[in-house]
C-alpha cells in the first residue's frame, strides 16, 4: 500500500478507502452475526485468517486456478463458521448463557484456531502475490493499483449483495425476524436455528473473502486475524452494531481516521487511535451512528 | 401527616406517556394501594420515586424532604425500601447473606475495616447476624438461612424480598406485586406481616393489579390507567367508580 | 532444580495476578479483560525509576503499584456505565492502548527494544539474586496479597461485592453505593497487579512490551475462570496448573516452534470447555451472569 514516492494527502485518503473497505467487509459479517445472536463473535477474526490460508494452500501450494481457489476458500470459511456455531455456540444457547460467556468462548475458538494455523503453516510470513508488482494508475495525485480497485469493487459488490439479501429476500426477512424477536419468530413458524446457521454461513463467507482480499495486498501470517477482528469490532460499533449501512460507514470512517491520522502521527499509534475512538463511542454513544438501540434493562 | 407526596409526576418513553401528571399523597402509618391494569404505569411510578428513573416533570417529597432525582441508593438510605415485581434476589448467595446485605453498617462496610478485619467490623457483624435471624424468624424463613436464594420456591422468594428490606428498617415500604403468584396460605402470611408492619408504625404503599387482594387491607386506593390517575379514595368508593370499572373490564356498565 | 524454583517464582507472580483479577471478575462480576496493563505499569515504573534515577526497587515497587492503581481508577470509570460484553470490549481496548504506549513511546520505554539490566531487589546491601531468595520474596508477596484479598472478600464489604455481581439494581435498593465499590475493586486489583509486574521486572531483569500483550490478559482471565470464580484457593490452583503444565511440554522435548502454539491451543480449548461445560471452573461456586 505504500509507494516510495512523494506522499500527498490524497494517497493517505485512498489508502484509507482501501483499508476502510476491508474493515467494512469484516464488520459486515460481524455485525450481521451480532444482530442475529446478540453477542460479539471473536472467532470471526480467525475465520478471516482461515480464508486467507485456504487460498494460499489452493493457489500457491496446490497451484489451483485462482478463481476456483477463491470460491473454494470462501466456501470453506463459510462452513467453518457454521461448524463453530454448532459445536460451541449452539450448546451455549441451550444453556441460555449470558453474552459474556459467548464472547469468552469465541476468544477460545480464536486462540485455538490461530495457533493451529501456526502449528501447521509455521509463523513465517506468506503471500498470495506472484510475479512483480504492477505499477499503479495515477489518479488525482495518488497511486492506486488494479488490485486495489478490484478490492474496493468486490467489497462494494458484496455490500450490495448482502444488503439486497437481508432487505429484499424471504431469507433476509427471516433473519430480521429472528434478530428482532427469536421467540416471536418461532411462533410464526420460522426455525431460528436454521436462520442462525444461515447467518453464520453468510457472515463467515464475508470474513473469508475479506481475508483473501487483504492478502492480495499484504502478507499472510497467523496473527492476521487479531488485528482484523479488532478493527471489525471497532468499525461495527462506530457505525452502529447491527446495521449494515453502519458497517460501511464505520469501516470507511475507521480506515480514513487511521490513515489520515498517521499522516501526522507515527504509524505505530494506529491501534491506540482506533481503540481510543472505540472507547469514546462505547461511553458516549454505544449504539453507534446508525445502530439499533439496545433494549434497556427492565427494572 | 404526609409520608410521601408525588406532585405532577411525568415520564415519557418513545412518545408514550408512562406517567402523566400524577398527583397523590400517602399518609403516615397508612396502608395504601396503587392499582390499575397492566401497563398503567404503576411500576414506573415506583421507579421514579426510588430514583431508578428521572422524571421529565414533577417533584417527589418523602417525609417533607424533596427526593426527586436523588440516586437510588441514597433514597434507600433515607428510609424507603422497595421490592421488585420480577423478584431481584441475589441468587448465588445464601438467604442469610441476602438479608445481611440490607443492614446499614457504619464501619463494617468500610474498605479499611474489611482489609484489617477490625474489632468494630466483627462486632457489627455479630449484631447484624442476630438481627438477621430475627427477621428470618419473623418471615418464617429461618430454616432456609443457608440455602442459596436461587433454590427457594416462588413464595419463599417473595418472603425473602420482604425480609431483605426489613433489614433496611425503612419508614416507607414500596411493595411491587408482592402477592403475585402466591398460594392463599402464603398470601395470608404476607397480609399478616403487612398488618404487623403498620402496627409498628410503618407506612406502606403497595402495587397490586388484582383489586380483590387489595380490598382487605388497604385504607386508601389510587387507581392508574394509561399513566394517568383516574381515581383515589377508600376501596369501597373506588371499586364502584365507573371509570375504574371500564378500565378493568373494557366496557362501560350501563 | 533451579529451573523448578524458577517455575515456582513465575507461578507465584501469576498467582498474584490471578488473585487480584479474581477480586474484580470473580467476586464483583466485572468483565475486566486487559488486567496485564496494570502489571505493565508496575513493571515499567519500577524499572525506569531504578534505571534512570537509581531508586531502590522496593520504593519503585510501591510507586509502580500506586500508579497502576491510578490506571485502575481510570479503567474503573467505564465499568460504571458499561455492562458485560461492552465492558469487556472497553477494558480490552484499554489493555491494547497501554501495550501501544509501551511499544511506541520509545523515548520513555525504548519500545520493542525493551529495558535491559534492571537492578534486583536488595536487603541491607545484599542483592536478592539467587532463585531461592527470590522465591522467598515472591512467596511473601503472594501471602500478603492472599491475606488482603481474603480479608476484603470475607467481610460486609465483600458481601456487597457479591451483591453487585448478582444484581446491581437490587443492591442499589439495599442502599449501597455501587459506583464507589466498583472503583475501589479496580484500584485494589490494579494495585496488586502492579506489584506482580514489578516483581517480574526485577526478577527477569529485562522487560519489553511483548510480555504485556492482550493474550497475557486473556491467560490471566483463563486462570481465574479455570481455578474458579470467587474462589481464592482456586486461583492458586488455576494459576499453578496453567503455568506448570506448559513447562512440562517443554520437558517432553518438543521444539519451541511446536510447544508455543500448542500451549496456546490448550489455553483456547480450555476456555471453550470451561464456558460450555463448567463455567464455575475447578473450585468456583459462581458463574458469569
Amino acid at each position: 500500500m505504500f509507494y516510495f514516492k512523494k506522499m500527498m494527502i490524497q494517497q493517505f485518503f485512498f489508502n484509507g478507502i482501501i483499508a476502510g473497505s476491508i474493515y467494512f467487509l469484516i464488520a459486515l459479517g460481524f455485525t450481521i452475526i451480532y444482530r442475529t445472536v446478540k453477542f460479539f463473535n471473536f472467532a470471526h477474526g480467525v475465520v478471516y485468517a482461515v480464508g486467507a490460508y485456504f487460498a494460499y494452500t489452493f493457489f500457491i501450494l496446490l497451484d489451483i486456478n485462482p478463481i476456483i481457489s477463491f470460491f473454494s476458500s470462501v466456501a470453506l470459511a463459510a462452513f467453518l463458521g457454521i461448524v463453530i456455531d454448532r459445536l460451541i455456540f449452539f450448546p451455549l444457547r441451550k444453556h441460555d448463557a449470558p453474552n459474556l460467556v459467548y464472547l469468552i468462548a469465541s476468544f477460545g475458538v480464536f486462540i485455538f484456531l490461530q495457533n493451529l494455523i501456526q502449528l501447521i503453516f509455521g509463523a513465517q510470513i506468506l503471500t498470495l502475490r506472484t510475479g512483480a508488482i504492477k505499477e499503479g494508475h495515477h489518479f488525482l495525485g495518488a497511486v492506486i493499483t488494479d488490485i486495489q480497485i478490484l478490492i474496493i469493487g468486490i467489497c462494494l459488490f458484496l455490500f450490495l449483495l448482502t444488503w439486497l439479501l437481508i432487505q429484499k429476500t424471504k431469507i433476509g426477512k427471516a433473519i430480521r425476524a429472528v434478530a428482532d424477536d427469536r421467540v416471536g419468530a418461532k411462533v410464526v413458524g420460522i426455525n431460528p436455528e436454521k436462520v442462525i446457521m444461515a447467518v453464520f454461513f453468510i457472515g463467515s463467507l464475508l470474513a473469508g473473502a475479506a481475508g483473501i482480499l487483504i492478502s492480495l495486498e499484504t502478507n499472510i501470517e497467523p496473527t492476521m486475524g487479531l488485528n482484523a477482528i479488532l478493527k471489525g469490532i471497532i468499525a461495527s460499533i462506530i457505525g452502529g452494531i447491527g446495521s449494515i449501512p453502519g458497517a460501511l460507514f464505520g469501516g470507511l470512517f475507521l480506515g480514513l481516521a487511521e490513515n489520515l491520522g498517521i499522516w501526522k502521527i507515527q504509524a505505530g499509534w494506529k491501534d491506540a487511535i482506533a481503540f481510543g475512538i472505540l472507547i469514546i463511542f462505547l461511553l458516549l454513544r454505544p449504539s453507534g451512528i446508525m445502530g439499533i438501540k439496545t433494549k434497556k434493562e427492565q427494572i | 401527616m404526609t409520608m410521601l407526596q408525588v406532585q405532577n409526576l411525568a415520564k415519557e418513553f418513545d412518545g408514550i406517556k408512562a406517567a402523566d401528571d400524577i398527583i397523590f399523597e400517602v399518609e403516615k402509618n397508612s396502608i395504601c394501594g396503587l392499582v390499575g391494569p397492566n401497563g398503567s404505569g404503576k411500576t414506573t411510578v415506583f421507579n421514579l420515586i426510588c430514583g431508578y428513573l428521572k422524571p421529565d416533570q414533577g417533584k417527589i417529597f418523602f417525609d417533607g424532604r424533596q427526593i426527586t432525582s436523588l440516586s437510588p441508593h441514597k433514597i434507600s438510605r433515607l428510609g424507603i425500601g422497595r421490592t421488585f415485581q420480577n423478584i431481584r434476589l441475589f441468587p448465588q448467595i445464601s438467604v442469610l447473606d441476602n438479608v445481611m446485605l440490607g443492614f446499614k453498617y457504619d464501619k463494617g462496610e468500610n474498605f479499611s475495616s474489611a482489609l484489617f478485619q477490625t474489632k468494630r467490623m466483627k462486632q457489627e457483624e455479630r449484631q447484624s447476624l442476630l438481627k438477621a435471624e430475627e427477621i428470618l424468624k419473623f418471615t418464617g424463613l429461618i430454616e432456609k438461612r443457608n440455602v442459596l436464594a436461587e433454590h427457594l420456591s416462588h413464595g419463599q422468594r417473595k418472603l425473602l424480598e420482604l425480609a431483605r428490606i426489613l433489614a433496611l428498617e425503612p419508614a416507607l415500604f414500596l411493595l411491587d406485586e408482592l402477592f403475585a403468584g402466591l398460594f392463599p396460605e402464603t398470601k395470608r402470611t404476607m397480609l399478616n406481616l403487612i398488618r404487623n408492619l403498620k402496627e409498628r408504625g410503618k407506612t406502606i404503599l403497595f402495587i397490586e393489579h388484582d383489586m380483590n387482594s387489595v380490598m382487605g387491607v388497604a385504607e386508601k386506593v389510587i387507581v392508574l390507567n394509561y399513566g394517568k390517575k383516574i381515581a383515589e379514595g377508600k376501596p369501597e368508593e373506588v371499586r364502584n367508580n365507573e371509570e375504574v370499572l371500564s378500565a378493568y373490564l373494557g366496557k362501560r356498565r350501563v | 532444580m533451579e529451573y523448578l524454583i524458577h517455575i515456582l517464582i513465575i507461578s507465584g507472580i501469576y498467582i498474584i495476578l490471578t488473585l487480584s483479577l479474581n477480586l474484580i471478575v470473580g467476586y464483583t462480576g466485572l468483565a475486566a479483560l486487559g488486567h496485564i496493563a496494570f502489571a505493565a505499569v508496575g513493571a515499567y515504573t519500577s524499572s525506569l525509576l531504578a534505571l534512570n534515577f537509581g531508586i531502590s526497587p522496593w520504593i519503585g515497587l510501591l510507586i509502580g503499584a500506586i500508579l497502576a492503581s491510578i490506571l485502575g481508577l481510570i479503567v474503573g470509570f467505564p465499568s460504571l456505565k458499561l455492562k458485560g460484553d461492552y465492558l469487556a470490549l472497553a477494558t480490552f481496548g484499554l489493555g491494547i492502548i497501554v501495550y501501544s504506549i509501551a511499544k511506541n513511546w520509545v523515548s520513555l520505554t525504548r519500545g520493542p527494544m525493551g529495558l535491559p539490566g534492571i537492578p534486583q531487589f536488595s536487603v541491607f546491601g545484599y542483592e536478592i539474586s539467587s532463585v531461592w531468595s527470590y522465591l522467598i520474596l515472591v512467596s511473601a508477596f503472594v501471602l500478603i496479597t492472599y491475606l488482603a484479598i481474603r480479608n476484603i472478600t470475607n467481610s460486609p464489604f465483600g458481601r456487597i461485592l457479591k451483591g453487585i455481581r448478582e444484581d446491581e439494581i437490587a443492591i442499589l435498593a439495599m442502599g449501597k453505593d455501587v459506583n464507589k465499590h466498583k472503583l475501589i475493586v479496580f484500584v485494589v486489583g490494579a494495585f496488586f497487579a502492579g506489584i506482580a509486574g514489578s516483581l517480574y521486572a526485577h526478577y527477569i531483569t529485562f522487560i519489553d512490551p511483548s510480555s504485556f500483550t492482550v493474550m497475557e490478559s486473556i491467560a490471566v482471565l483463563l486462570m481465574v475462570v479455570f481455578g474458579g470464580m470467587g474462589s481464592l484457593k482456586g486461583s492458586f490452583i488455576g494459576a499453578s496448573i496453567l503455568v506448570i503444565f506448559p513447562e512440562l511440554l517443554r520437558f517432553l522435548g518438543m521444539p519451541s516452534g511446536v510447544a508455543a502454539p500448542l500451549r496456546q491451543m490448550i489455553y483456547g480449548l480450555l476456555l471453550i470447555i470451561l464456558m460450555v461445560w463448567r463455567p464455575q471452573g475447578l473450585m468456583g461456586r459462581f458463574k458469569f451472569k
